[in-house]
C-alpha cells in the first residue's frame, strides 16, 4: 500500500489540509511544533483503520474542534496492487456522518461502497489490517518517542504470521508454552538455574533408598554366606568325627598295651636306676675334690699377682712425688714474674693519665680563645645590624609597588589630559586693537559668563568642552554648544580631577609638592636609598645570624663559662700541672705519646708472657697432683685385694691335703661306672615309660580334638538354628531392592528423557532462530556498520523476530584461531537511547523491506531520530533512501517502502535528495478556535 | 491295596525376589493353598498316607511361621504324612528339621531322617533316601540295593514281590530326591540317581522329587515305577524360558547358565495319586490338579489403535483374572494415538489381574504425518521430534530408551499445551 493523498477538514487543530499526489520513496512533512503533524497522523490512522464514521470513542470526540465549522472530515487516498482507492469519512454520530469508499478509474472517482460500515470494512481489508497498530503498522507506523522494538510475546499475530510466511517459522506460541511446561516438569528432577540434580528429585530420593536397601540386601547376603560357611564347616566336622573316634579308640588300646609292658620290666628298671644313682654320686664327689684343688691353686696365683703389682705401684708413687715437688717450685717463680710485669703496666697507666690531662688542657686553651673571638664578633655584628635597622627606618620612601602605582596613576593622568585636550574645541578670541571695542563676557562650558579681561589686540585661547556663551555687549550673544552632551568627556574630566587629587595627596604624604616637577625624581632616589638600606640591614642580619649559635649570645657566653670550669677542674685534680705546666705543645705531646706507646707495648708483652708461663706451671702442678692421687687410690685397692686373696687361701687349707682327696674320689667314680655298665637296660626296657607317657598324651589330645569337633558341631548347629527366617529376609531384601531399582530406572529414564528433551529444544531453538533471522541480522548489521555502530559484532534474537541484545566480541583467543568467537551480551535497553532508537529503526526497515517484497508498504515515522547525532543522522538518511528504494536482488528480496517522515527539523533531511518535502505550516489552515 | 499321594517340591516360603513384597507374599500364600488342596484331594481319595519327596520348604532357614504353618496343616490332616528332606531343605543340624515343631516325633507327621525302612502300613514298607546336603556326588538310593525291609541286612537273592529268606513279601516304596540319570549332561553334584534304582532296590515304586514337571519312567519291563510328581503349584510364567521370580534351583546345567528344563514347571500344579495292588504289581498313577495360580506370558503384536482396543476388550473378558499373573509383551509399530491408549491397557492389567506386567519395550512409535502436524506444529517441536526419532534408532540401548521415552513426553506435553 502507498498513501497518495490526504484531505482533512476540521480535525483537531487542522482547519483544512490538502495533500495530493504523494510520491513513492521518502516524503518529509515538516512544520514547527503545534502545526498539526501528530494530528495528521491520527487522522490517517482513524480514517483508514481505527474508527467508523459514527464512533463515539474519546479519540474521535477529542478530535472535533469545539467551535469548528463542521464535523471532522478525513479522506485518505491510497494505492494497492496498482489501483487507487479513497476512503472518505465524516466523523459524526449525527445524520451528517458518512463513510464512502471510491476507486479511481480512467474517468475519475467511482463510488465502490456507500454503506459506511461496509466502506470502513472494505477499506481496512484493502489496507491489510484491522487497526493501525497491528500487522505492518505495528512494525512501521511509529508515534513520537516510539523507540523500543515490540517484545517477542507482544508481537501482533498478523505481523508474526506474515514474517513467518516470508522468513520462516520461528518460535511459535505452542513452542513457548511447551518449553514452559517442560521446564516446570523438569523442576521435579533438576534445579532451575544450572540444571543440576535437585535435592528433592525423586531420582535422588530413590537413589538414597536404593543404597539403603542395597545395604540391607548386602547384609543379608553376608549372613547367607556365613550360614553357608557354617553348613560347610558343619559337614566337614561331621565328616571328621568318625575318623576322630576311630583314632581315639586306637590310642586307648595302645595305652593299655604299654601299661602291661611297664609292669613287666619294673625290677630291671629299679636295679638300673640304683646303679645309675651310685655312679652319679661318685662322679659328683670326684668333680668336687678336683674343683676344690683347682680353686686353691687359682687363689694362690691371683695373690702372687697382687703382690707384684703393689710393689710396682710403690716405685711409681715415689717418682711422681719428686716430679710434683719440682713443678711447685716452678709455679712459685712464675707467679713472682707475673706480679712484676703487672706492676710495670700499672705504672705506665698513671703516666698515660697525666699525658691525657695535659693534652686536654692544651685543647681547652685553644677552645677558650676561639670562644672569646666568637663572642666578640657576635657583639659587633649585633651592633651593626641595629644601626642598619635604625637607618632604614629613618628613610621615608614609597615601596616598589606604591611607587609603581604612583607612576601608573601619573601616566593615566597624562593620558586623560591628552584625551581631554584632543577632544576639546579651542576658542581663540582676539580683541580688536580699538580700545573702544565693546566689552564682552565669556562663559565656558558650565561656567556662567563673566567679563573677559582681555587687552586690546590680545588673544585668548580657551579649550571648550561643551560650549561657551560670548556676550558682546551692544552686539549680542554668541552661543556655541555641542549637538548633544558629550558624557565621555565629562567622565574623562572627572577621572582626571580624581587622579590629580590622589596624586597630590600621595606626593604630599612623602613630603613632596605635587606641582614640583623634581618631586618624582626625588621619590625615585629615596626609593633607591631605602632599597640600599634594606639590603645592608639584610647583610648585617645574616652576619649576626652566622656569628650566633642556636641559643644566641647567652649560649656563647655559657659555652665560654663551661670551658673555664673544665680547665679549673682539671687543674684542681692535677695541681702539679698547675705548678709546672711544662711543655704542652703538640709536638711534645706527640713525642711523649709515642714513647709511652712503645714502652706500653713492651710491658704488655712481658705481662702476657708471664701470664702464660704462670698458667703452664699451674697446670703442670695440678696434673702431677692428680696423677699422684690416682696412684694412691690404685695402690690402696691392690693392697686390699692382696689381703682378701690371702684370707681365702687360708680358708681353703693346704695344697697337699686337697690333692690326696682328689685322687681317692677318682678311684670311687671308676668303680661306680663299672657297676652301672653291668646293670644297663635294653632299648625297649629303657623307653617303655616314655612310650607310655607319649601314648597317654596322644590319647588325651585325640579325646580333646574329638571333644572340640563335637563342641564346634554344637556351636555350628546353634548358629544354623539362629539363621531361621534368613531365607525370607533375603528374598524380601532382594525384592525390595529390585522394586526400588525398577522405580529408580523408570524415574531415571523419565528424568533423562526430560533432560534430553530440554537439551534438544534449546539446540533446535538456536538453529531455528539462527536460520530464520540470519538474513535480517546480516542486513541490520550491514547498516549498523555503515552507521558507525562498530562496537558490536552480532545481534541476539531470543525467541522472536526482534533482537533483544547486542553481542560484542570478548577478544578471548585462548582456545585458538579455529575456536568460535566468544561474545558478551548487552541488552538493547542498556544501550544509549539514541543507539537503541537507531538499531530499532534499522530492524524495522529490514523487516518491513522483506514484507514489502510483493507489495510496497508505508512507513510512518513521527519525529524520528530525535536523539541521533549529526553524523549518524546523515548516514541514516542513506539507509532510509536504500530502504525506500528496496533491494529486489537481496535474499530474501526487500521491496520498496514509502517512508513518510513528520518532523519539525526539515533541515536534517535536506541531504536526502530524493525526498519530497511538504511544508505543513504553509499547507494547513489552522482552526480559528482553540481545540479541545 | 496301599494308596498314597505323592507330592514334591512344594517350596513353601518360596524365594520370590522379582515382585513387590505384597505380590511375593501372594505367591507364597498360593503355595499353602495348593498344599491344602493336596491334602483335601488325598482325603477325598482315601489315600493311606501322603508322601512328600523332598523340598517341602524352599530353604532350611525358612521363617518359623512358615515351618509351623506347614506342620500344622499336615498334623491336622486326616492321614499320616511322611516328609523327606530335599536338597533345598537338607537334613542339617540346626536346620528347620531340628527346630520346633519339626524336631519332635509325631505319629501324624514323620520326617524321614535316616536311610532305614519304615513300616507305613501292613505289608507296606517305605524306604527313605534323605538328602543331607544341597549338592552331593552320591546316589541317595545306593543303600537300597542291599536293604532288607526289616533290618537292612543283605538281601541278595531276593526278587521284587518276594521276601528274603522266605519272609512274606511287602510293597516296597522308596522315596528320594535328586536327578534321575536319564542322560549324561546332568551335573554330577545333583544327587544323581541310578536309572536302574528300581531294579536294584526291588522297588514297587520310586517316588522322586527335585524336578518341577511331572514325569513317569518305566523300568526294564516297561512298567512306570519311577515318577516325579512335579510341583504342586506353578512358579513361573508359561511361555518363558526362565523362572523369573528370583527362585534358584541351586544347580545349573552342565554347560552353566540358565535354569535347566527339569526345573521349568508345566504351568499346572499337580500331585500324584498312586495305588499298588500287591507287591510286584504295576502301580497305577493318577495326576491330581491342585494348583492355584495361572502364570501366563504372552506377546502381542500391535499396529493400530483398534488393536489396542481389541486387546483391552479381550483381556477384560478373560476368566480367573484374579488368580492370574499375566506378563504382556507388546511388539510392533504404532502411531501416537495407539501409544497413548496404552495407559488404558495398563489400567486393565493393574486393576483386574492379580498381577499384570506390561513390557512395551518392543513397541515402536511411528506417528502419522497428521499427528506430527497436529501435535508439534511447524516450529521447534517438529525439529525436536525429528532429532528424537533419529536417536530412537541409535545402537546405544540407553540412548534409544531415553529418546523413545522423550518422544512420548513430547507428545504428552504438546497435547497438554494444545495448538
Amino acid at each position: 500500500m502507498i498513501l497518495r493523498g490526504v484531505e482533512i477538514d476540521h480535525w483537531r487543530c487542522i482547519g483544512s489540509l490538502r495533500l495530493s499526489d504523494l510520491p513513492d520513496g521518502v516524503v518529509v512533512l515538516h512544520g514547527p511544533n503545534r502545526t498539526g503533524k501528530s494530528s495528521l497522523v491520527k487522522a490517517v490512522r482513524a480514517c483508514l483503520f481505527d474508527y467508523d464514521h459514527n464512533s463515539k470513542d474519546k479519540e474521535i470526540v477529542r478530535s472535533v474542534p469545539r467551535r469548528g465549522g463542521g464535523s471532522p472530515r478525513v479522506a485518505v487516498e491510497f494505492e494497492t496492487k496498482g489501483v487507487r482507492y479513497r476512503i472518505t469519512k465524516v466523523f459524526s454520530a449525527r445524520v451528517d456522518g458518512s463513510a464512502v469508499l471510491e476507486r479511481r478509474d480512467a474517468g475519475g472517482w467511482t463510488v465502490l461502497v456507500k454503506d459506511p460500515k461496509e466502506a470502513s470494512r472494505e477499506a481496512r481489508k484493502l489496507a491489510g489490517a484491522e487497526s493501525s497498530d497491528v500487522g505492518l503498522q505495528q512494525l512501521l507506523w511509529l508515534a513520537q518517542g516510539d523507540v523500543k522494538l515490540p517484545e517477542a510475546r507482544k508481537t501482533d499475530a498478523l505481523l508474526e504470521q506474515r514474517l513467518m510466511e516470508v522468513l520462516g517459522v520461528l518460535v511459535t506460541n505452542r513452542d513457548a508454552r511447551f518449553k514452559e511446561k517442560l521446564d516446570k516438569n523438569c523442576e521435579k528432577w533438576y534445579t532451575a538455574q544450572r540444571g543440576a540434580a535437585a535435592k528433592h528429585s525423586p531420582v535422588t530420593q530413590l537413589t538414597k533408598l536404593r543404597d539403603e536397601r542395597k545395604a540391607a540386601f548386602d547384609a543379608g547376603e553376608r549372613e547367607y554366606r556365613e550360614v553357608e560357611a557354617v553348613v560347610a564347616a558343619q559337614q566337614q566336622a561331621e565328616d571328621q568325627i568318625p575318623d576322630l573316634e576311630r583314632h581315639t579308640r586306637d590310642a586307648e588300646a595302645e595305652v593299655e598295651a604299654l601299661r602291661a609292658e611297664r609292669t613287666r620290666t619294673t625290677a630291671r628298671r629299679q636295679q638300673f636306676a640304683e646303679a645309675e644313682r651310685g655312679a652319679g654320686a661318685a662322679t659328683q664327689a670326684r668333680d668336687a675334690a678336683a674343683k676344690r684343688l683347682e680353686q686353691w691353686r687359682g687363689r694362690r696365683s691371683r695373690w702372687q699377682e697382687a703382690e707384684r703389682k703393689s710393689a710396682e705401684l710403690e716405685i711409681r708413687r715415689e717418682q711422681r712425688a719428686e716430679e710434683l715437688s719440682r713443678r711447685r717450685q716452678q709455679l712459685v717463680a712464675a707467679t713472682e714474674a707475673l706480679d712484676a710485669a703487672r706492676q710495670a703496666v700499672d705504672a705506665l697507666q698513671d703516666e698515660r693519665t697525666e699525658l691525657e690531662t695535659r693534652r686536654r688542657l692544651a685543647a681547652l686553651a685553644v677552645e677558650e680563645a676561639a670562644a672569646d673571638e666568637a663572642l666578640r664578633k657576635a657583639v659587633e655584628a649585633q651592633a651593626a645590624a641595629t644601626a642598619s635597622e635604625q637607618r632604614a627606618a629613618g628613610l621615608h620612601a614609597p615601596d616598589e609597588k606604591a611607587l609603581a602605582d604612583l607612576h601608573a596613576k601619573r601616566g593615566d593622568r597624562e593620558r586623560l589630559r591628552a584625551q581631554l585636550d584632543a577632544a576639546a574645541l579651542v576658542l581663540r578670541l582676539t580683541r580688536d586693537a580699538d580700545p573702544h571695542a565693546p566689552p564682552f563676557d565669556l562663559g565656558v562650558d558650565d561656567d556662567p559668563p563673566a567679563p573677559a579681561d582681555l587687552a586690546p589686540g590680545a588673544t585668548l585661547e580657551q579649550a571648550i568642552r561643551r560650549g561657551f556663551h560670548l556676550i558682546i555687549h551692544g552686539v549680542g550673544v554668541i552661543e556655541l554648544c555641542r549637538g548633544r552632551d558629550d558624557r565621555d568627556l565629562d567622565r574623562v574630566a572627572r577621572d582626571l580631577d580624581r587622579l590629580d587629587k590622589e596624586l597630590a595627596l600621595a606626593l604630599r604624604s612623602f613630603g613632596e609638592e605635587p606641582d614640583d616637577p623634581a618631586a618624582w625624581n626625588r621619590l625615585t632616589e629615596r626609593r633607591f636609598a631605602l632599597l640600599e638600606a634594606q639590603r645592608r640591614l639584610e647583610a648585617d642580619r645574616k652576619t649576626l645570624k652566622a656569628a650566633l649559635p642556636a641559643g644566641g649570645l647567652p649560649a656563647l657566653e655559657a659555652k665560654r663559662r663551661t670551658l673555664g670550669q673544665e680547665r679549673d677542674a682539671l687543674l684542681a685534680e692535677h695541681p702539679a700541672l698547675a705548678a709546672t705546666p711544662g711543655d704542652t705543645s703538640a709536638a711534645d705531646l706527640a713525642a711523649r705519646d709515642a714513647d709511652w706507646k712503645r714502652r706500653g707495648a713492651q710491658a704488655a708483652a712481658a705481662r702476657k708472657l708471664a701470664e702464660t708461663t704462670e698458667a703452664e706451671a699451674r697446670a703442670a702442678v695440678e696434673s702431677a697432683a692428680d696423677i699422684m692421687q690416682k696412684l694412691d687410690v690404685e695402690h690402696a685397692a691392690v693392697r686390699a685385694q692382696q689381703q682378701s686373696f690371702r684370707e681365702e687361701l687360708d680358708g681353703l687349707g693346704d695344697e697337699t691335703t686337697l690333692a690326696g682327696d682328689a685322687v681317692r674320689a677318682e678311684e670311687r667314680a671308676l668303680a661306680a661306672a663299672a657297676a652301672l655298665e653291668a646293670a644297663r637296660l635294653t632299648e625297649a626296657e629303657r623307653t617303655v615309660e616314655q612310650r607310655a607317657a607319649d601314648a597317654d598324651g596322644a590319647l588325651e589330645r585325640r579325646r580333646q580334638r574329638l571333644s572340640e569337633v563335637r563342641g564346634e558341631l554344637a556351636r555350628l548347629r546353634g548358629r544354623l538354628e539362629g539363621s531361621e527366617g534368613l531365607h525370607t529376609r533375603r528374598a524380601d531384601a532382594e525384592a525390595a531392592l529390585a522394586e526400588v531399582e525398577d522405580q529408580l530406572a523408570r524415574e531415571t529414564l523419565e528424568a533423562e528423557a526430560h533432560r534430553r528433551l530440554r537439551e534438544l529444544f534449546e539446540q533446535c531453538r538456536e538453529k531455528q532462530v539462527s536460520q530464520v533471522v540470519d538474513p535480517i541480522h546480516d542486513r541490520v548489521m550491514q547498516w549498523a556498520t555503515r552507521l558507525g555502530l562498530g562496537d558490536y559484532q552480532r545481534l541476539h534474537f531470543a525467541d522472536g523476530f526482534f533482537p533483544t541484545a547486542l553481542l560484542a566480541a570478548t577478544g578471548a583467543t585462548e582456545a585458538g584461531a579455529d575456536a568460535p568467537p566468544q561474545y558478551h551480551e548487552v541488552a538493547l535497553s542498556d544501550e544509549s537511547f539514541g543507539t537503541e532508537e537507531q538499531l530499532g529503526l534499522l530492524v524495522r526497515l529490514a523487516l518491513g523491506g522483506v514484507l514489502a517484497a510483493s507489495e510496497p508498504a508505508v512507513a510512518l515515522f513521527d519525529d524520528p531520530l530525535a536523539h541521533s547525532d549529526v553524523q549518524k543522522h546523515r548516514r541514516l538518511l542513506d539507509v532510509l533512501a536504500q530502504a525506500a528504494a528496496g533491494t529486489p536482488t537481496a535474499r530474501p528480496p526487500a521491496g520498496p517502502l514509502q517512508i513518510l517522515i513528520l518532523t519539525c527539523h526539515p533541515e536534517r533531511f535536506d541531504h536526502l535528495a530524493s525526498a519530497k518535502s511538504y511544508d505543513l505550516g504553509a499547507l494547513i489552515q489552522r482552526e480559528s478556535a482553540a481545540v479541545v | 491295596m496301599p494308596t498314597f499321594v505323592h507330592a514334591a517340591d512344594l517350596h513353601l516360603g518360596l524365594r520370590v525376589t522379582r515382585f513387590a513384597p505384597d505380590m511375593a507374599q501372594k505367591v507364597r500364600e498360593a503355595r499353602f493353598q495348593a498344599l491344602e488342596r493336596v491334602i483335601e484331594r488325598a482325603v477325598e481319595r482315601r489315600a493311606d498316607f501322603l508322601l512328600i519327596a523332598g523340598d517341602l520348604f524352599d530353604d532350611h532357614a525358612v521363617d518359623a511361621a512358615v515351618a509351623r504353618r506347614a506342620y500344622a496343616l499336615l498334623h491336622d490332616a486326616r492321614l499320616p504324612t511322611y516328609v523327606l528332606p530335599g536338597n533345598h531343605d537338607p537334613l542339617l543340624s540346626g536346620s528347620v528339621w531340628d527346630r520346633p515343631p519339626w524336631d519332635r516325633a509325631s505319629p501324624k507327621v514323620t520326617v524321614l531322617r535316616s536311610a532305614a525302612p519304615v513300616d507305613v502300613a501292613d505289608g507296606v514298607v517305605l524306604l527313605p533316601c534323605p538328602v543331607k546336603r544341597k549338592t552331593s556326588l552320591d546316589d541317595p538310593t545306593l543303600w537300597l540295593a542291599g536293604c532288607d525291609q526289616t533290618n537292612g541286612a543283605d538281601a541278595a537273592g531276593a526278587t521284587r514281590g518276594q521276601g528274603a529268606e522266605g519272609r512274606p513279601a511287602a510293597v516296597r516304596i522308596a522315596v528320594a530326591h535328586g536327578s534321575l540319570k536319564i542322560r549324561d549332561d546332568l551335573p554330577l553334584d545333583d544327587h544323581l540317581i541310578d536309572r536302574q534304582a528300581v531294579e536294584r532296590g526291588r522297588l514297587d515304586y520310586l517316588a522322586l522329587g527335585h524336578w518341577h514337571s511331572r514325569s513317569l519312567h518305566p523300568d526294564r519291563d516297561g512298567v512306570p515305577r519311577t515318577a516325579y510328581s512335579g510341583v504342586h503349584e506353578p512358579m513361573r510364567y508359561q511361555g518363558s524360558g526362565d523362572v523369573r521370580t528370583g527362585w534358584s534351583p541351586y544347580t545349573v546345567g552342565a554347560h552353566g547358565g540358565g535354569v535347566r528344563a527339569e526345573f521349568l514347571d508345566s504351568g499346572s500344579g499337580q500331585a500324584l495319586f498312586v495305588s499298588i495292588a500287591a507287591p510286584g504289581a504295576a502301580p497305577v498313577v493318577e495326576p491330581l490338579d491342585v494348583g492355584v495360580l495361572n502364570w501366563i506370558q504372552e506377546a502381542v503384536d500391535l499396529s493400530t489403535p483398534e488393536d489396542v482396543q481389541r486387546l483391552v476388550a479381550e483381556l477384560k473378558a478373560r476368566p480367573e483374572k484374579f488368580n492370574t499373573l499375566l506378563r504382556l509383551r507388546l511388539t510392533g509399530t504404532v502411531d501416537a494415538e495407539a501409544m497413548m491408549q496404552l495407559d488404558e491397557l495398563r489400567n486393565v492389567l493393574s486393576g483386574r489381574y492379580l498381577l499384570g506386567e506390561l513390557d512395551a519395550t518392543g513397541l515402536r512409535l511411528a506417528p502419522t504425518a497428521d499427528e506430527v502436524r497436529e501435535v508439534t506444529g511447524q516450529g521447534i517441536l517438529r525439529r525436536v521430534l525429528e532429532e528424537l526419532r533419529k536417536e530412537s534408532l541409535d545402537d546405544d540401548l540407553k540412548k534409544r530408551s531415553v529418546a523413545e521415552r522423550a518422544v512420548l513426553v513430547l507428545y504428552q506435553l504438546a497435547r497438554e499445551v494444545g495448538s
